[in-house]
């Protein structure tokens, strides 16, 4: 995908007038809980030479602690099947772990109704798909800082949009080596995260993501709110052999203030 | 910076923002993911060879010209052909492999390179021969794929059957070694091996060892080069003095012995109280690669590794030659005598006057 077409769509989500201002939020602690369904998108050279696509279900837990910044924690799992138009009849199965811890300052704000944070988040993510009970197998594993800016707009007291863009910058990515298998995976077949946590620095050209996510939020009262979302998460590295992966996940969830 | 946001934003109409989150909604994954492969004869020919090319472990190891293999077999693929021809094709190329860790399945048939005499000693091996007329007082160990253990009718001789390199728990081995500590000798019956784990046969191995022995180094392929492998990693056998039988041991093989059924016996070999009697093994010992993937659906897999003894040679392809050959056919079988059993049991008492 256009790259230019995905940073230009960041900007234009930062909708409205912004103007910086120097009140303070009120301090809002939540806790959420979100489920929802992830519809992927995936070429994996070591898995197939066949485009893979499928779904699953999405659960995510989240903590964030919101005043004039953000702190936030968060953890998302999810699990379903791929599969290729040709092995229709013998689908993979996918396990996809995020892990995420950001921290976000305010650099804008208007009327209290606009709230736009710039920061960083420091991001563990692992999908594994397998194919017939480890007969074939692949992953792809990242961590490292992510640039990430939150952009909020509260219509009317319970009714609120936001959207937040994230592009990884500093990674350590693991893929499988050259040959899908070696003796380091051969010794360490039963500890897959040893495995999967291996990983070496990746640079611009060969790993690219971005993860973009649209959320409306109606609280339903002052402890409970009511959240959808829809995310959107691109990875891509380049390379001998080559890995992209979409994936689109609507969820709901509901938010517990603290 | 707000100000320049907001300039930006302000001439953007809102149309042009729903039909881009709409692009990001509907049909954009084919334009990330790009064209799938084509699935024509020339294209699976292709992809198939080429994966091969850059992935496959053994061509020197098996003095293969992969290339004159491609002018020879490429020509006889077009666009036109069914299925059934490209399979004749592509299995006729891979035969020159002679190497049966190489599969291709086309979803209900399977073909293994260089397999007819692996598959042909099935016929001259029988279970229910050998338990019936030559083993006594049986155990099966429910926790492994196929260990059973018993004694040789009539013998103080151990007798233990392995016929795959799989299980949840291989130390119960040392069980079975001390069942039989008063037993003069033990027949370790690897005939049919299908393999496994190779982690599973040091470990069984460790319970017949004399010592710490190097004795092999693996190396897996990790270039576009037929000779790009990774670091040598250098494999010695286990010890464990206090849980070790160095009685003599006759191991049993057969052509159907491979991979870690043969791993095991790169470690059973350091062993001086050991011999090898019955036919030489499969010669297939590299891990097996993932399952791959043609467009047309169809899988397969190769050898991606090689596998090297101290002196630098390989038995790719070659097999461990037993101490003492001898083999059953199918005849041997019908009329009732495992001869190899019986060769095992008069070694022992010639040799080592066990009876």
């Amino acid at each position: 995908m256009n790259r230019a077409l995905l940073y230009t769509l960041f900007f234009i989500l930062l909708a409205g007038s912004i103007k910086a201002q120097n009140r303070t939020n009120p301090k809002v602690n939540y806790f959420k809980i979100s489920a929802g369904y992830q519809n992927n998108y995936l070429k994996d050279a070591i898995l197939s030479p066949l485009n893979q696509q499928g779904n699953g279900m999405q659960f995510g837990i989240a903590y964030r602690r919101t005043a004039r910044n953000i702190l936030g924690v968060s953890v998302a799992y999810a699990a379903g099947e791929v599969n290729a138009n040709e092995t229709y009849g013998l689908p993979n199965t996918y396990m996809d772990m995020n892990i995420g811890l950001e921290y976000l300052v305010r650099i804008a704000n208007q009327n209290e109704t606009i709230d736009l944070h710039i920061g960083g988040a420091y991001e563990t993510k692992a999908f594994f798909v397998e194919w017939n009970d480890l007969d074939a197998f692949s992953y792809t594993s990242t961590q490292g800082l992510t640039i990430k800016g939150i952009l909020t707009k509260r219509f009317r007291p319970k009714h609120s949009i936001q959207t937040s863009l994230g592009i990884p910058v500093v990674q350590f990515l693991g893929r499988p080596p050259y040959n899908g298998i070696d003796e380091f995976i051969i010794e360490n077949q039963d500890s897959p995260v040893i495995i999967m946590l291996q990983g070496e620095p990746a640079s611009f050209g060969q790993y690219l993501g971005l993860d973009w996510d649209f959320g409306y939020t109606f609280q339903m009262s002052p402890r409970l709110a009511w959240n959808i979302d829809y995310s959107l998460s691109l990875q891509k590295v380049n390379g001998r052999h080559p890995y992209k992966r979409m994936s689109m996940t609507p969820s709901t969830g509901i938010s517990f203030n603290l | 910076m707000t100000k320049f946001f907001h300039v930006i934003i302000s001439k953007m109409n809102k149309n042009i923002c729903l039909i881009i989150v709409s692009l990001l909604w509907f049909g954009c994954e084919e334009v990330f993911l790009g064209e799938e492969a084509p699935n024509s004869p020339t294209n699976n020919f292709e992809v198939f060879w080429n994966d091969f090319d850059q992935h496959y472990s053994l061509f020197k190891v098996r003095a293969i010209d992969w290339n004159q293999l491609y002018q020879t077999y490429r020509p006889l693929v077009n666009d036109d052909m069914i299925e059934e021809e490209l399979w004749e094709v592509m299995t006729a190329m891979v035969e020159h492999l002679d190497d049966s860790h190489t599969t291709i399945y086309d979803g209900s048939n399977q073909y293994k390179s260089g397999y007819t005499l692996n598959e042909k000693s099935i016929a001259e091996f029988s279970a229910d021969l050998l338990l019936s007329k030559y083993v006594e007082n049986v155990i099966e160990v429910n926790s492994e794929d196929e260990l059973l253990y018993g004694k040789v009718k009539n013998k103080n001789i151990g007798y233990i059957y392995l016929g795959s390199m799989n299980g949840n728990n291989p130390s119960v081995i040392d069980e079975v070694i001390r069942a039989y500590e008063n037993t003069d000798a033990i027949i370790l019956d690897i005939r049919q091996n299908s393999g496994g784990d190779d982690r599973y046969s040091a470990r069984i191995a460790r319970a017949f060892s004399d010592g710490k022995h190097e004795i092999y180094s693996v190396q897996t392929r990790n270039g576009s080069h037929h000779d790009d492998f990774d670091e040598k990693k250098i494999y010695h056998t286990q010890f464990d003095s206090n849980n070790a039988y160095t009685k003599p041991v006759i191991v049993l093989t057969d052509r159907r012995t491979i991979s870690a059924g043969e791993i095991f016996l790169l470690h059973l070999k350091a062993f001086d109280h050991v011999t090898q009697i019955g036919d030489t093994t499969a010669g297939d010992f590299s891990t097996v690669s993932n399952m791959r993937f043609l467009p047309n659906g169809w899988r397969y897999v190769y050898s991606i590794q090689k596998f090297l003894l101290p002196n630098g040679e390989s038995l790719d392809g070659i097999g461990h030659v037993p101490d003492i050959y001898v083999k059953n056919t199918g005849t041997t079988i019908e009329n009732g005598k495992d001869i190899v059993m019986e060769r095992a049991i008069d070694y022992l008492f010639n040799e080592f006057e066990v009876e």
